[in-house]
């Protein structure tokens, strides 16, 4: 018995010493994490309830949620979105397959195909306003060589949306191709041959084997995208200002003219939380699918 | 003018939690900049740092100031620039701060209203008058006022008290006509003076077959589109009606009458036929046969690379357009180009111009610790000859009297004398921006709403409505507690 005891209170012991040792090595950690972004968190809330430094509860709230400007930007946001992340992974996934099979001078195409994403995304969007400058870009040359219609792209509220999600795309798609990729090349080999011997097609093959494989690469992969989708402003900036009629304005952009350029922070560290929890919102759905998918596979 | 002292102390949407938001910010760019080796205060006394806009004025005084500051007064200048949008903040971040970062501050006249109001910046009056090198009969009466000087802190409005010069203007840019020509002698023609002149000369002078159009234009949903229709709107000011050429009531829009851009109540009155007829005009142009396709597209940068490609027969831009346009490794219309100021509309058988303008200040913020040295480069920049100077290297000058030499006896670029001609003229006709806090969401809006206008989203009557609605929204939140919208 003393024997237990003694080996019970030496764990014991050493037990606590061992958590101390993992506090004091966590406490950088969250020390960083209170400074850089538990404080001013909590500043942007503390700023989101106030006006002219009085407590004004949720008019901040209010006043942002009835503003049609809000409204508007709120779909920008979503239209951008969503043709944006769904090219993302089809091209992304069709990329990933394609280069898995083999064929000459694979690492030189690839090489090739990864160059936007080490671009910068300002210069990107100044590359593709002058690839769809309507006078003197290459894209309305190649129309009209080719004897179509030329179109006003920058000019006009739904082309505009397009050219910007063209842009994005081009530059993103990469990073969806990379991280598809490689999930493709950690399936095991053999489980494909199997399947081949039981004669599947690559339909199936790709639908019962690659595809369930790489789900979890590719949610955690759209969530960050996602995330990255949603606060994408250089780029737009560049090609459009958030023009025409305002039509590519996102919501990252008009936070930034809040604060800096029109100097309403209060209103903007509203606007800051809403899109906060709209992330959030975001990664818990994505989390649950994405638990849900592992279950599944 | 209405003032309420008391307001004013707690004037402002944000103004206390923009103070604590920015204290915060202060902290970590003082962090940034004491790793950046910008001494700010801690520097040696020899030291001054200057934030600069990124652009043709920076590049001006790295080349053709500092070093010769430097070895004249032995003071070290540490330069940094910035974009518009990081310049904006940086700059407020200096002002907020309990130490300055910067001693000396590169200042757009759209943000003296708020920044004057606050009191950020050192008053100049004594330096002004203690100078040999500057004085206010330096420069055009309105720029100066214009630019220079404005009512003392939270008493903004009142312009009746105390002169308070709080920067100084070096680079002053007005929109300006530019036309081939090449094109204009062919066809006999002499630079327009008016709209409806520039309409017929672009008619005349469109050739769709060599890919020519006879007028360019800037309707993007940028500050171009607004400073475009503006420039015409404005020029209206003689026309029978109280309201026309102003956005605001009583504003004063008269370029001979300075102080321009205040009003009595800021109540906006531009939602006028005169108003109504000229953005109609504007629209129609937009969708003329002798305009490209997609110049809603299009701001000042489009503007220029379409003119020195040759597709345009005239363009009207700011000044950075005129050396490109007459630098040959650049453009393909270099020698062909000629200057004229932007045409105007006739009211009452007189032409009457409204070209907008502005300027780029220098100013010294007010928690600077090193103000005489930050003075002596300001003052620097504006001798005779390294104004003349940085004209040679690619900047604009402010003072009146570099621009009469500059457009007479001296050529720093081809055609730079009728150039420089052209500028002074529109300088002394421009009309700047209306005085109100919180003027760059104005223009944003208004840049929004006109382009709406000009892709044909909504019309005319409708536009201006809705952007009279949307003006009184943001004043009411940008100019409470100056005694107005209260």
């Amino acid at each position: 018995m003393s024997v237990t005891r003694y080996n019970l209170f030496g764990n014991m012991r050493g037990r606590l010493t061992r958590n101390k040792i993992k506090y004091a090595l966590l406490l950088p950690a969250v020390l960083y994490a209170a400074a850089w972004v538990i404080y001013p968190m909590i500043d942007v809330f503390t700023l989101s309830v106030q006006s002219d430094g009085a407590f004004v509860g949720l008019e901040n709230y209010r006043q942002i949620l009835t503003s049609d400007q809000f409204h508007d930007i709120l779909t920008n946001t979503f239209v951008f979105t969503v043709p944006v992340l769904t090219l993302e992974v089809v091209f992304g996934i069709a990329l990933a397959v394609a280069f898995n099979a083999k064929f000459r001078f694979k690492r030189f195409w690839q090489t090739i195909v990864l160059i936007p994403l080490v671009l910068t995304p300002f210069a990107v969007g100044m590359m593709f306003r002058w690839f769809f400058s309507s006078s003197l870009g290459i894209v309305n040359y190649l129309l009209s060589s080719a004897g179509l219609s030329t179109y006003n792209w920058l000019g006009d509220p739904t082309y505009a949306t397009i050219a910007i999600i063209v842009a994005e795309v081009w530059q993103w798609t990469p990073f969806m191709f990379l991280m598809a990729y490689t999930a493709i090349q950690s399936i095991p080999q053999n489980i494909v041959e199997a399947s081949r011997i039981d004669g599947a097609s690559s339909l199936q093959r790709f639908r019962y084997i690659v595809l369930p494989y790489i789900l979890p690469v590719l949610m955690i992969t759209i969530l960050i995208r996602l995330i990255l989708i949603l606060k994408s402003s250089d780029k737009i900036l560049a090609m459009t200002d958030g023009g025409p009629a305002g039509s590519t304005t996102m919501l990252p952009m008009y936070i930034y003219e809040q604060t800096f350029v029109y100097g309403s922070t209060s209103r903007s560290a509203a606007t800051s939380v809403l899109f906060l929890l709209l992330i959030l919102s975001f990664g818990y759905l994505f989390m649950y699918l994405l638990s849900y998918t592992r279950h599944e596979v | 003018m209405p003032v309420d002292s008391n307001k004013t102390q707690t004037r402002g949407s944000d103004k206390t939690s923009r103070r604590t938001f920015l204290a915060t910010t202060a902290g970590a760019g003082a962090l940034t900049a004491g790793c950046l080796g910008l001494g700010g205060n801690g520097g040696g006394s020899d030291e001054i740092n200057v934030l600069m806009y990124a652009a043709a004025q920076a590049t001006a005084t790295e080349e053709a100031v500092i070093p010769e500051f430097e070895e004249e007064t032995g003071i070290t200048v540490n330069m940094d620039t910035a974009p518009f949008g990081d310049l904006l903040s940086q700059s407020l971040t200096t002002l907020q701060g309990d130490e300055a970062v910067y001693d000396v501050i590169d200042a757009d006249m759209s943000l003296l209203p708020q920044f004057a109001n606050e009191g950020y910046f050192e008053p100049l009056d004594d330096y002004v008058s203690d100078s040999d090198v500057l004085s206010p009969e330096n420069f055009i009466p309105k720029v100066w006022e214009d630019a220079a000087i404005y009512g003392p802190p939270g008493n903004y409005y009142d312009l009746s008290g105390e002169t308070r010069i709080n920067q100084i203007p070096y680079q002053t840019n007005v929109l300006t006509l530019y036309y081939r020509t090449d094109l204009y002698d062919e066809a006999g023609l002499e630079p327009p003076e008016t709209m409806s002149e520039y309409e017929s000369a672009a008619e005349q002078l469109t050739d769709e077959n060599d890919g020519i159009h006879g007028m360019g234009m800037m309707a993007r949903e940028h500050a171009s589109v607004f400073t475009e229709w503006k420039s015409e709107y404005q020029a209206n000011r003689n026309a029978n009606n109280e309201a026309a050429g102003r956005f605001f009531e009583d504003e004063v829009v008269d370029p001979q009458s300075p102080p321009l851009g205040f009003s009595s109540s800021w109540q906006p009155v531009f939602d006028n036929e005169i108003s109504r007829n000229s953005l109609q005009n504007y629209v129609d142009r937009i969708n003329a046969s002798y305009t490209p396709d997609g110049v809603t597209g299009w701001d000042w940068t489009d503007m220029t690379q379409n003119f020195i490609q040759g597709n345009l027969a005239t363009a009207h831009a700011f000044s950075t357009t005129a050396r490109t346009a007459n630098d040959e490794s650049r453009s393909q219309v270099a020698g062909d180009v000629g200057y004229a100021p932007y045409p105007g509309v006739e009211v009452d058988g007189e032409v009457a111009r409204a070209p907008h303008y502005g300027s780029w200040c220098l100013a010294i913020p007010a928690n600077s610790d090193k103000k005489d040295a930050a003075w002596d480069f300001i003052e620097f920049q504006h001798r005779e000859e390294i104004a003349l100077e940085r004209a040679r290297v690619g900047a604009q000058p402010s003072r009146e009297d570099v621009y009469e030499t500059l457009s007479q006896s001296e050529e720093v670029f081809p055609g730079s004398q009728q150039f420089f001609e052209a500028m002074l003229e529109g300088f002394r006709v421009g009309v700047g921006r209306p005085k109100i806090v919180g003027y760059l969401e104005w223009r944003e809006m208004m840049a929004e709403e006109l382009n709406a206008a000009a892709i044909g989203n909504q019309n005319p009557s409708t536009t201006l409505e809705q952007a009279q609605d949307r003006t009184t929204e943001i004043l009411s939140r940008q100019m409470s507690g100056h005694g107005i919208y209260e």
